[in-house]
């Protein structure tokens, strides 16, 4: 595997409290990687490491194959754009670019304004940050973490707060990026089925640690498939399941959902029959990936 | 590390704060100097303070001179720290609270390189402010006072000298309060008890105490800070930032000179030195 990023056992502590807990994730090289998460789950923790921004407590990482710490080498290559956009509100987008670049040593204008087109705000002439609408400042702040040519970004929240079209404008920016511009992009939200719609691979991060990695296909072979059945006897039919084997199956209201061997539907309607309990439902159906986030993080109670 | 203090002067000629706190600054060099109009015209007028001032910065005569003129415009004139110290706190905080430290901190491996290049920036900035202000407060005092002569250029250039030394320690130490509380609160604090010379009271109550601790007959010791004696005991406000800067005279001895600059670059040293350390251990929170 081509791993731009991967993180060992990345942990983060508060005191006694563990923030990020030995997570170990591994981004591929052009993936959109989602990092899903509850608010205080650990996700911003872990992107503030990768970003350099806080120091990880133990654990280590590796960004292009270069050990974390040596972030001189490294870190040219990432862009970050954590929480809210970082923006001189008295200064407009062409400033804001031009102070970070003059950092970099990068005084080329028409490579600024070249950026602004890209994030679709090279119109807003004198129009300083501070009178930007939220979408604008969170495309301004994606343009701040282009101006170093990254190969990797990391996005915190890029879509919070957004407006629908706003939302539609920056998942346009995103796949422009990864596609066309060949940029790995690890991106956090909770607004999952936005998430779903660009990333290609999650990581499930809840209370600090890492619940899974999967690609897109893994997850949504996981949590999009399932047998659902309505029966005339609930309890007996539940008997009957675990007598045939079944054991990754739920209740959800009169309904049961089962979670394996999707495929033998007939076999339980014929095993049913037999026992003269009446299949009212049977049949495969998909999910939303926040249903299964929340069954593997415990449920919607603790969301 | 070039690129950095580019980009931090890129900044600072940006930012609307500046541009406004360097023309209150100009605004007070003319309000001083026409407050040395009047004492300088006819300081009995003004009543005994007034008296007392044309006697410290005309050195007895009633003339007042280039050196003098630096003190009273710059020294004396509180706007001057007070403008200073807000330019401190802003500059060295805004990159942390609007969160543009985002942007740039991970980026270097030894933060302590942008604590550095910041530090030097703002010191630019204040250089230009002091350059600006003494030679207008000069001009003015040497071209418009009538009671005004150049007088001794070693003194002057030593004073421009060790009132600038003093002025960038005081600078770092309200640079070092910000960066350590995150706040513009706590910088300002400092900034203004240093100025109203608040500072100084409590620091002579301390030297009394360690001198009635060690025996010193209090009579000298109060004549002592009177001036009007021998100092026979340690004093610490003579190493203390805030005093060694307001007590400086141009017509002071060389000993005391010397151990205005020590004090004034140890103060730089050691708080440069810890906003760097501070920097280099602590997370960005913004």
């Amino acid at each position: 595997m081509d791993y731009i990023l991967t993180t060992n056992a990345l942990t983060k502590t508060f005191g006694k409290y563990k923030a990020s807990n030995e997570i170990s994730i591994h981004v591929n090289r052009g993936d959109i990687y989602g990092l899903i998460g509850r608010n205080g789950a650990g996700k911003t923790t872990l992107m503030k490491m990768l970003g350099g921004l806080s120091h990880p407590t133990s654990g280590s990482f590796e960004i292009r194959g270069k050990n974390g710490e040596n972030t001189e080498k490294m870190m040219p290559k990432v862009g970050i754009l954590i929480e809210n956009p970082g923006l001189y509100p008295n200064m407009t987008a062409m400033q804001n670019l031009k102070t970070k670049a003059l950092a970099l040593g990068i005084k080329d204008d028409n490579y600024l304004q070249g950026l602004l087109k890209e994030v679709g705000l090279d119109n807003t002439g004198k129009k300083k940050a501070k009178q930007f609408s939220l979408g604008m400042k969170q495309r301004l702040g994606i343009a701040l973490a282009l101006v170093n040519q990254p190969e990797l970004m990391i996005l915190d929240e890029p879509i919070n707060g957004l407006d629908p079209q706003g939302i539609a404008e920056m998942r346009q920016i995103l796949t422009h990026l990864c596609n066309d511009r060949g940029i790995t992009i690890i991106i956090s939200s909770h607004i999952l089925d936005e998430l779903s719609k660009v990333a290609t691979r999650y990581g499930i991060i809840h209370e600090g640690k890492l619940l899974e990695e999967d690609s897109k296909e893994e997850l949504f072979n996981k949590c999009s498939e399932r047998l659902e059945l309505k029966t005339s006897d609930l309890e007996r039919t539940l008997s009957i399941l675990q007598t045939m084997g079944f054991q990754n199956f739920e209740v959800k209201d009169d309904t049961i959902n089962i979670y394996e061997r999707i495929n033998e539907g007939g076999v339980i309607t014929v095993a049913l029959a037999k026992e003269n309990i009446q299949t009212n439902e049977i049949g495969v159906k998909s999910e939303a990936l926040e249903d299964y986030y929340f069954q593997l993080t415990g449920g919607k109670e603790n969301v | 590390m070039l690129n950095l203090f580019t980009m931090h002067m890129y900044r600072a000629l940006k930012a609307k704060s500046s541009l406004v706190l360097g023309i209150i600054m100009v605004a007070f060099m003319f309000a001083t100097f026409g407050l040395a109009f009047i004492i300088f015209d006819d300081p009995l007028k003004l009543g005994i303070g007034a008296a007392y001032t044309q006697m410290m910065v005309g050195e007895g005569s009633g003339n007042i001179s280039a050196a003098g003129a630096h003190h009273f415009m710059i020294q004396s004139n509180d706007a001057f720290i007070i403008c200073l110290t807000i330019f401190a706190v802003i500059f060295a905080n805004c990159d942390f609270s609007r969160g543009f430290v985002k942007n740039t901190y991970g980026m270097f491996e030894h933060r302590w390189k942008q604590v550095w290049s910041k530090w030097t920036a703002m010191t630019a900035c204040v250089s230009i402010a002091y350059a600006v202000c003494s030679m207008l407060g000069i001009a003015l005092c040497l071209g418009l006072l009538k009671n005004s002569q150049f007088g001794d250029a070693s003194q002057l250039l030593r004073s421009l000298g060790v009132v600038y030394l003093c002025l960038i320690a005081m600078m770092t130490m309200v640079f070092f309060i910000t960066n350590l509380f995150k706040s513009p609160a706590g910088g300002m604090v400092i900034g203004l008890i240093i100025a109203t010379g608040i500072l100084q009271t409590g620091e002579m109550i301390l030297d009394l105490l360690i001198a009635k601790l060690s025996g010193a007959d209090m009579n000298e010791t109060v004549a002592a800070f009177a001036g009007i004696g021998e100092k026979t005991f340690f004093r610490i406000s003579d190493y203390c930032l805030d005093n060694v800067y307001l007590s400086y005279t141009a017509s002071m001895g060389t000993s005391d000179t010397i151990r205005t600059v020590a004090v004034a670059l140890v103060h730089m040293a050691l708080f440069l030195g810890l906003s760097m350390l501070l920097s280099e251990k602590r997370d960005v929170r913004c």
